[in-house]
C-alpha cells in the first residue's frame, strides 16, 4: 500500500514537473501565475499522501498551511502588480 | 523513493538556476515561488516538517506577494544589456564549490548530533517538543536575535522607501471581498492552533506569525486598506513590532538576576515563560511582515 | 435469504475493501492531475488553461483525498481532510476568477492593439513599447 502512495507522488510530482514547462514558456504573465499555483494544488496532494505513507501526521499541518496561503501570492499578483501586466 | 528524491533535487536544483539566471524579474519571482514549494517538499522529505510548515508559509505565500508588491515599484523590469561570461569569477565559484563539496564529504557523521542531549534536557524545558525546546529554551538567544533581524529588515525597507504603497488595481465583482470575510478568520484560527500545537507538535511562533501576517496581507488587498498607524492604535501596533524581542531580553535579564545565567528560564515557569514569549513573537512577526507588505501610512489630521 | 445476506456481509474483509476504494480513488485522481496538466501544457489560450487547470486538478485532489479520507483513523483526521480540500477550493475558485479576469482584460487589449496596428501599417518596436505603457496607465 505504501509504494502505491509513493508510486502516485511520484506522478504528481512529474506532472509538476509539466507545470513548470508552462511556468517558463508562458507566453503571457497570467499563464505563468497560474501554472504556479497549480503547482501548489499538487503539493497538497503528495504531501497528504507522504502523510499516509511514513504516518507523519505533521505532513497534513503543512498541507493545510500550503492550502491556505496558495492564494496569497496569486491574489497579489491580481491586485498589486500593475506594471506589466498588460505589457506582454 | 529514490527517484522522486533524485527527481526533486534535480528539480530545485534547476528551478534556483533560472531563477537566478533569468532576464525578466517576473519570470525569476514566479520561478522563486515555485522553488519555494520544491524546498517546503525537500524539507518534508529530510523528516523536518517545522521547517516545512515555514517554508509553505513564508516561501509559498508571503514572499511571492512581498517580492509582486516589490516588483510592481520597480522601474525597469527586464535586463536587456548584453551578457558576459567573466572566466576568472567562474572559476572562483567553481572553486568555491568544489571546496564546498569537499568540506561536507569530511563532515564527521557520528550520526546522534545533539539529540540525545536534548532528549537527556526535555523534562526542564518546559515544553514536549524538541525543536520548540531547542529555538526558545536551550537556544532562545539566536530565536530573539532572529526577531531582532527581522526588525531590522523592516527599518531598512523604510529607509529605502517610505511613504510607498503598492498600487491597487480594480476589480470587478465583490468576489474577493466576501471570500476574504471567510478566509481572513481561518487564518487566524490556524495561526492560532499552529501556536498553541507548538509547545508538543509541529509548529510554533515563525509559523503562526507567518499565517497571521498572510491574514493581514490579505485583508489590505481586499479592502484596500491598511492597519491604523495613527493614534493610540498606531502606538500600540508600533510597540508590537518590538514586544517579542523586548518580551525575550527582559525574561533573559530576569533570568540573569535569578542567577540562572542570561536567557535562563526557572524550570517550573519555563512552560508558560515560553507560551507568552512565542505569543508575542508571533504577533511582532505578523505586524512586522504585513507592514514590509502595505506600507505604514500615517494620516496627518493637520500639515 | 437474511442468513446469506448476513454470512456474505461476515465474509466480506472491511479492510481489503477500504484499501480497494483508496486505490480506487487516488488513482482516478492522478489520472485528472494528469489531464489537467496535459491541458495547461496543451490548451491555446489562457482563459482555456485556466478552466483546464482548476477544474481537473481540484477534482483530482478531491478524490485523492477521498482515498486517503478512507484510510483514516479518526473523525477529526476526517474533518481535517475536508476542511483542506473545501479551503483549496475556495481559494482556487477566487483566485482562478480574478485571473480569469486580468486574462480577459489581457486578451481585449491584444485585440484592441492588433486592431490598431492593422489601421496604421508602418509599425515598430517603439509604437508597441509607446501602447503597452498607455496600457498600464489605463489599468
Amino acid at each position: 500500500m505504501n509504494s502505491f502512495y509513493m508510486m502516485i507522488a511520484l506522478i504528481l510530482l512529474v506532472t509538476m514537473l509539466l507545470g513548470l514547462v508552462r511556468v517558463m514558456r508562458g507566453p503571457s504573465r497570467v499563464d505563468r501565475m497560474l501554472a504556479a499555483q497549480l503547482l501548489g494544488t499538487s503539493s497538497v496532494g503528495i504531501l497528504l499522501l507522504l502523510a499516509l505513507a511514513f504516518e507523519q501526521s505533521a505532513l497534513r499541518d503543512v498541507a493545510l498551511v500550503f492550502a491556505l496561503l496558495a492564494a496569497v501570492s496569486g491574489l497579489a499578483f491580481v491586485r498589486v502588480w500593475a506594471a506589466g501586466v498588460l505589457a506582454k | 523513493m529514490l527517484i522522486f528524491d533524485v527527481l526533486l533535487a534535480l528539480l530545485i536544483l534547476g528551478l534556483a538556476w533560472m531563477s537566478v539566471s533569468s532576464r525578466d524579474l517576473f519570470e525569476a519571482v514566479v520561478l522563486f515561488i515555485a522553488l519555494g514549494l520544491m524546498i517546503a517538499l525537500a524539507w518534508m522529505r529530510l523528516q523536518a516538517p517545522d521547517a516545512a510548515l515555514a517554508e509553505a508559509a513564508i516561501g509559498a505565500g508571503l514572499a511571492g506577494a512581498l517580492l509582486l508588491a516589490t516588483l510592481s515599484r520597480l522601474d525597469r523590469q527586464t535586463d536587456v544589456s548584453p551578457r558576459r561570461v567573466s572566466v576568472a569569477w567562474s572559476l572562483i565559484w567553481l572553486g568555491l564549490a568544489v571546496g564546498l563539496v569537499l568540506a561536507f564529504a569530511q563532515l564527521p557523521r557520528t550520526g546522534e548530533g545533539l539529540m540525545p542531549d536534548v532528549m537527556a534536557n526535555m523534562e526542564q524545558s518546559g515544553v514536549g517538543h524538541p525543536v520548540t525546546a531547542v529555538l526558545l529554551n536551550f537556544r532562545a538567544w539566536d530565536t530573539a536575535l532572529e526577531l531582532a533581524v527581522l526588525a531590522w529588515a523592516w527599518f531598512a525597507q523604510q529607509a529605502l522607501n517610505r511613504e510607498q504603497h503598492p498600487g491597487f488595481l480594480a476589480l470587478q465583482g465583490h468576489v474577493l471581498t466576501s471570500s476574504a470575510k471567510i478566509l481572513a478568520p481561518l487564518l487566524v484560527l490556524v495561526g492560532g492552533y499552529l501556536l498553541w500545537r507548538g509547545a508538543d507538535a509541529t509548529g510554533g511562533a515563525f509559523q503562526a506569525g507567518a499565517v497571521l501576517a498572510a491574514g493581514l496581507v490579505l485583508y489590505s488587498l481586499s479592502f484596500k486598506a491598511d492597519l491604523p498607524y495613527d493614534g493610540w492604535q498606531g502606538l500600540g501596533l508600533r510597540f508590537l513590532w518590538l514586544a517579542g524581542f523586548w518580551l525575550f531580553a527582559l525574561v533573559g535579564l530576569v533570568g540573569f538576576a535569578l542567577g540562572l545565567g542570561f536567557m535562563g528560564y526557572p524550570p517550573a515557569q519555563a512552560g508558560a515563560l515560553i507560551l507568552l514569549i512565542e505569543l508575542f513573537a508571533t504577533l511582532s512577526i505578523a505586524l512586522l511582515l504585513a507592514a514590509m507588505f502595505s506600507g505604514v501610512s500615517e494620516r496627518r489630521s493637520a500639515a | 435469504m437474511t442468513m446469506l445476506f448476513h454470512a456474505l456481509i461476515d465474509a466480506l474483509n472491511w479492510v481489503w475493501i477500504s484499501q480497494f476504494l483508496s486505490v480506487l480513488f487516488i488513482s482516478v485522481g492522478a489520472v485528472f492531475f494528469v489531464a489537467g496538466t496535459v491541458g495547461v501544457l496543451r490548451f491555446d489560450s489562457a482563459l482555456n488553461r485556466l478552466h483546464a487547470l482548476t477544474k481537473a486538478d481540484n477534482l483530482g485532489l478531491g478524490f485523492v483525498i477521498l482515498g486517503v479520507m478512507l484510510q483514516a483513523d479518526s473523525w477529526a483526521l476526517v474533518l481535517k481532510y475536508v476542511m483542506i480540500w473545501g479551503l483549496v477550493l475556495v481559494s482556487a475558485a477566487v483566485v482562478s476568477h480574478l485571473m480569469g479576469q486580468r486574462a480577459y482584460q489581457l486578451e481585449q487589449q491584444d485585440a484592441d492593439e492588433q486592431d490598431a496596428r492593422k489601421q496604421d501599417a508602418p509599425t515598430s518596436s517603439a509604437d508597441s513599447i509607446a501602447s503597452t505603457e498607455q496600457g498600464d496607465k489605463a489599468c
